[in-house]
């Protein structure tokens, strides 16, 4: 036990003291991707703002008589007419962007309308565009029609009521934490899976292959600690190294979400919710059944990078070894945010996924005892193995002085 | 003491290593240590000879308990190296040409872990430390990260750390590769001071000035077995070619002969 501890308070000087640690465990997590997110939500809300402001550019080719569209038009705010003569001049216009939208109307368009012949007109537009402007002239067209058969049915004397009978009522059971927690759930998870797996990667292959490479692990099998020992102690600083980078990238993502809900709720949107599911997470309960299912993982992780650096000859050959585990983890992890799947007695079997499914389920509130059980149960049989393995690498003299 | 009854060892091949041993070559393991036997003695020089490959690091690593024996046995200091591992490892010092240290820990906590991993406590550790700081001339850069260091201040390091649990068998694996003459020459020194304390040393090399200078006793490797194994000045005085190193070749070559 003495020199685990020894073993293990070294490495992790050794490793703190590694800039690629630092960056990948914190910096990374921390300050980068926050940044990140709330650079990116800002360019988000501010092109929103912009696009509100902007006016629309409507362009009518004129036929040499009025109709109603021009004086519809001329009271809808932020929007400017632009008289044009015919489709090709409106075609050129709108591809150079110097209109939004041009609209044609048939000859004897009033008149057919007033006979309630139906007529068509026809609008110019490129989906290429800003699509916020093309769902605006969307918009102003559903406006227009709307316009027309209100008119209409007042003409004829009826009631609106005779084109909607009834009318239903949607009324969502879901708390709407459930709601948020369904979509947070699934990213949070996700969030901590890859951070979880990036924290114990560099570490493992510096203690394990780097050592070896270096000619350092040959001295320390020498010491009078034990093969196990030396195993146990690299493996709690790989597994510390990952809950640490995950738990920053846990703080970080919330964090930003607290800033970016911040602002919004300033302007009136609806992040403001977010903040108050995640100050719901942060109860006792939540914390100590979301830490039953990240710690096996965590420790599956460790194990498993550990045991692949230990096999691998050099740094280099554990990079390439370690690396492409990362898309076979993200898989799963992204899986646990599509929707129609949950924590079953089956998916709770699935590594990777019963996590992001039942934090997700831990998050929204909505968890069941029995697969929850299982998705413990099975993340610590799969820890057990992963461990079992990794120590017989370990005690294998092939690995250790392979190369 | 480190007696060595009947010692082998066999590693299995990988595909890979088959084809890169030659069409020849048709077995799936090949034979690193042949059927050794030697005893070293305190107080006495003990090296192995031989040239890149004959099994020497092998051998060495089989007596710092690194890899198992397949056949034979193992004693040191009274303990067996397969039952009795950690005992072994707490009276063995080990030594090789790359430092093997860590770059990103200062002398001072190096020497430190490797105390305390052999067991030793706190002031028995300063006491030590303090004394082989002083004797190599660690002092100055003790609380600098090794990264930087020369070839030879690394050599210093891990002399240090290799000696900090006074051990009574030490083994030196090459010790001088890679070194500049100067470093080498406090290597040699360490090693007749060990000498001196009666330490049982093990050294091996390919270097035939080194063996002049330093052996009692004295075995050849080659291909995995022993090709002579006496005092050094039998040896000497047997020899029929005028230098070690020709003496030598002539040996190799004769069991080249007797091997076809």
């Amino acid at each position: 036990m003495k020199n685990i501890i020894t073993i293990f308070k070294k490495e992790l000087i050794d490793i703190t003291r590694d800039r690629r640690t630092i960056t990948v465990m914190l910096l990374l997590p921390l300050v980068i991707y926050p940044l990140i997110f709330i650079g990116f939500s800002k360019y988000i809300s501010s092109q929103t703002e912009k696009a509100a402001e902007k006016t629309l550019r409507i362009g009518i080719i004129e036929n040499g008589w009025e109709n109603n569209f021009k004086q519809f038009i001329s009271v809808v705010p932020n929007t400017k007419i632009i008289s044009l003569t015919d489709s090709v001049s409106a075609k050129a216009l709108i591809e150079i962007d110097s209109i939004d939208a041009a609209y044609f109307f048939p000859v004897g368009y009033d008149s057919a309308l007033a006979k309630l012949e139906a007529p068509s007109f026809n609008y110019y537009y490129t989906s290429t565009n800003n699509e916020f402007e093309v769902a605006l002239v969307e918009a102003i067209n559903q406006q227009y029609i709307s316009m027309l058969t209100k008119n209409t049915l007042e003409e004829m004397q009826l009631s609106e009521n005779i084109l909607q009978p009834v009318k239903s009522n949607s009324i969502n059971l879901a708390s709407e934490r459930e709601q948020l927690g369904n979509i947070l759930g699934g990213l949070l998870p996700y969030f901590f899976i890859i951070f979880c797996m990036v924290g114990c990667m560099y570490p493992a292959i510096d203690l394990a292959a780097g050592e070896k490479e270096r000619g350092s692990l040959e001295t320390l099998l020498v010491s009078s600690a034990s093969r196990v020992e030396i195993y146990v102690g690299k493996l709690l600083t790989v597994t510390l190294s990952g809950f640490i980078s995950a738990v920053a990238g846990i703080i970080g993502i919330v964090a930003s979400a607290k800033i970016i809900g911040g602002n919004a709720d300033m302007s009136g949107g609806g992040m403001g919710a977010i903040t108050e599911v995640l100050n719901g997470l942060i109860s006792p309960s939540a914390i100590l059944m979301l830490l039953l299912l990240l710690l096996p993982l965590n420790i599956f992780f460790a194990a498993i990078t550990l045991m692949l650096s230990i096999y691998a000859k050099s740094f280099k050959e554990a990079q390439s070894m370690i690396t492409p585990l990362m898309i076979v983890i993200i898989f799963p992890a992204i899986a646990g945010m599509l929707p129609g799947i949950k924590l079953d007695y089956i998916t709770a079997l699935i590594p990777i996924l019963n996590v992001s499914l039942g934090s997700k389920a831990i998050i929204a509130g909505t968890v069941e005892a029995g697969p929850f059980i299982l998705t413990c149960f099975a993340l610590f049989v799969y820890a057990a193995i992963a461990l079992f393995m990794s120590v017989r690498f370990f005690n294998d003299e092939k690995n250790v002085v392979r190369g | 003491m480190i007696e060595i009854n009947n010692l082998s060892k066999t590693f299995s091949l990988s595909k890979q290593q088959r084809k890169e041993m030659g069409r020849e070559f048709k077995g799936k393991t090949v034979d690193a240590v042949k059927d050794v036997s030697f005893t070293c003695q305190p107080g006495r020089i003990f090296t192995l000879l031989g040239p890149n490959g004959a099994g020497k690091t092998t051998t060495l690593r089989l007596i710092a308990t690194i890899l198992k024996p397949t056949t034979g046995t193992i004693n040191v200091a009274g303990f067996n190296s397969v039952t009795d591992g950690v005992e072994v490892r707490k009276r063995l010092g080990f030594l090789t040409g790359g430092t093997g240290l860590y770059d990103r820990l200062t002398p001072n906590e190096t020497i430190d872990y490797f105390g305390k991993l052999n067991g030793m406590n706190k002031e028995i550790i300063q006491k030590r430390k303090k004394e082989l700081f002083d004797l190599l001339g660690i002092n100055e850069f003790a609380n600098r990260r090794v990264g930087k260091f020369s070839t030879g201040m690394k050599q210093k390091v891990s002399i240090a750390r290799t000696m900090i649990h006074d051990p009574e068998i030490i083994v030196f694996d090459e010790p001088t590769a890679g070194l500049d003459v100067i470093a080498a020459k406090s290597i040699i020194e360490l090693i007749r001071t060990c000498k001196k304390q009666n330490k049982t040393i093990i050294f091996s090399t390919h270097i035939m000035s080194e063996v002049n200078m330093l052996s009692d006793d004295l075995a050849i490797m080659h291909k995995g077995g022993l090709i002579y194994n006496g005092l050094f000045s039998e040896f000497k005085n047997q020899m029929r070619e005028a230098t070690l190193e020709d003496e030598f070749i002539r040996m190799a070559g004769e069991h080249e002969l007797i091997d076809a």
